[in-house]
């Protein structure tokens, strides 16, 4: 599945957010969207999942524009998204979490098979199916907030800020597991980092976003030898 | 078969209602109207929390549709309708209310959507009244008398009330399993994560205000019935919402047996406590509710829940 972006262009009143965004996020592997806070990475997720509607431009999924498509109409063209903070159903349990992610769908069979899949990624969910997702710490919260968004089988995953306020070993457990996914079922995936590093090891293509444009993309190993890169986001 | 627990749930709602339905020959009148006003408060109960306990919309006005349901069977009735086809009436007319009202309103959030309720049921209360003709204006209804004699008639009143009220709880727990349950709460958590997830919140709300207003539509209409004569400020009195309300908080939100433990605690305690002190009953009810809020966040129903699951292992 590919996504194509062309000049897309956010306001939230006054105040220009998003900036004659251009990209494609191609089909199959996955893709790094870097920048500094308030760059407008999380505010292009949201366009693309429609929370956010843009004032100008275009997004067009495998050949169909996106425009005028309401949020809740959007999973099932295969877009699914893990927001940033989480932000699960605080006062549904883990299992419930889940099944919100497989809404879209009406294969009963094979979702029921896909609860297994997700409880086989992630074991320490097992124990908790029944407790409140707000109760759970913030790893476990991160691994129901994957797992319900790979509950809608999407065949574009955007990860937003995956690896925030969780630590070093539960965040490379959480990107093994989407590179994984990624190979296993050809999810493609796009990830939204502050994690530089971590981004662009696990991925094969990066954009890079400053002030609300798209300033620099290549490959995810061309980025990290770039002296730009080095030295704003690696600090080397 | 096995016996699930679903099994068991249904047998205790089917004991519990025909434990219920045998009260009449125990009781006197006052105790039997009582009980009558229990289980209308407990239908009310069940009808707010669908739409504030389970998706989170403060309904405050939610009043509009028992006056509703009251004015519809009560203008059916005077017209030659017999009361079986005027109460379908106290059903569909508050459900199609909601469901067009709701289409606007519950695009609203927060305070706007519970203050535009309030609006609401103020509105239709005045609107009746300058109506005028059919509804009987400021002067109210009176309904047809039944050819009954009043003790078999109350009997009767009362046997509906609890068979209407049975259906509301069982409708609660059917919601409670279904999809349409779920993403009520999923979107009482986080209404754009809900959209996110593909679940059309707006239609699930005006669903779920559908469900709430032909519940309460059903109270009215029974109620109207009950008492022969409306008038717009009786039955569109926002102190049945409110006195609800406080049912709820106290039974607990979103639970199944919240509204009905919260009527009978409340208005047992009401003609047990209060109607000693006449002059200070609201004042009563204002400290119970700031008791309540204090004492009891949650409600009976989770603080009796928490008590009866085992303490968990530490993890």
């Amino acid at each position: 599945m590919t996504i194509e972006i062309k000049g897309l262009t956010v306001h939230y009143g006054d105040s220009q957010v998003l900036d004659r965004i251009d990209l494609v996020l191609p089909d199959r592997g996955m893709t790094a969207l870097i920048g500094a806070n308030g760059a407008g990475k999380t505010t292009l997720l949201r366009t693309l999942m429609g929370l956010v509607r843009p004032t100008a431009g275009e997004i067009i999924v495998d050949g169909r524009r996106m425009t005028g498509l309401d949020a809740e109409q959007r999973p099932a063209l295969g877009l699914a998204m893990v927001p940033e903070g989480r932000r699960l159903f605080q006062g549904l349990s883990v299992h419930e979490n889940l099944r919100m992610g497989a809404f879209a769908r009406r294969d009963t069979v094979q979702i029921a098979r896909d609860f297994e899949r997700i409880y086989d990624q992630f074991p320490a969910l097992v124990p908790l199916r029944r407790q409140l997702a707000g109760t759970l710490s913030g790893g476990q919260q991160q691994m129901c907030a994957v797992g319900r968004a790979l509950m809608a089988r999407p065949r574009y995953l955007l990860v937003d800020e995956m690896s925030l306020g969780l630590s070093p070993v539960v965040t490379e457990d959480l990107a093994r597991t989407l590179s994984r996914i990624q190979e296993t079922d050809g999810t493609s995936i796009l990830v939204v980092e502050q994690d530089v590093e971590l981004a662009l090891d696990i991925t094969n293509f990066g954009y890079v976003m400053e002030t609300s444009r798209i300033v620099l993309s290549g490959p995810s190993d061309t980025l990290r030898a770039n002296p730009k890169i080095r030295e704003a986001y690696l600090g080397l | 078969m096995m016996i699930t627990r679903t099994h068991l749930a249904l047998l205790g709602l089917v004991a519990l209602t025909l434990a219920a339905m045998a009260l009449p020959f125990l009781l006197d009148g006052y105790w039997l109207r009582l009980a009558t006003t229990i289980a209308m408060f407990a239908i009310v109960t069940c009808g707010l929390n669908v739409i504030v306990g389970f998706a989170g919309y403060h309904a405050f006005g939610n009043t509009v549709f028992f006056g509703c349901g009251a004015y519809a069977l009560s203008i059916a009735m005077n017209a030659g309708w017999s009361f079986s086809a005027s109460l379908p009436l106290a059903l569909l007319a508050p459900m199609l209310l909601a469901g067009l009202l709701g289409w606007p309103l519950l695009r609203l959030k927060g305070h706007y959507f519970a203050i535009a309720t309030v609006a609401l049921n103020l509105a239709f209360a005045e609107l009746v009244t300058q109506a005028g003709g059919f509804t009987g204006g400021a002067n109210g209804i009176a309904l047809p008398l039944s050819d009954l004699a009043p003790q078999i008639a109350y009997r009767r009143i009362y046997w509906m009330m609890v068979a209407v009220l049975a259906v509301c709880i069982a409708v609660t727990w059917w919601l409670s399993r279904h999809w349409l349950g779920t993403a009520l709460r999923a979107l009482k958590d986080n209404e754009s994560g809900a959209e996110v997830m593909g679940i059309d919140t707006v239609s699930a709300k005006i669903l779920a205000w559908m469900i709430s207003a032909a519940m309460t539509g059903l109270a009215g209409g029974i109620w109207a019935y009950w008492i022969t004569f409306i008038e717009p400020s009786s039955a569109f009195d926002p102190l049945i919402g409110v006195k609800a309300y406080i049912m709820m908080l106290i039974g607990g939100m979103g639970t199944i047996a919240g509204p009905l433990i919260g009527a009978l605690l409340l208005e047992l305690f009401g003609a047990l406590i209060w109607a000693q002190f006449l002059d200070l009953h609201r004042l009563l009810l204002g400290c119970l509710i700031v008791a309540t809020a204090l004492a009891l966040p949650g409600g009976i129903v989770p603080l009796v829940r928490r008590a009866l699951r085992p303490a968990r292992p530490a993890r």
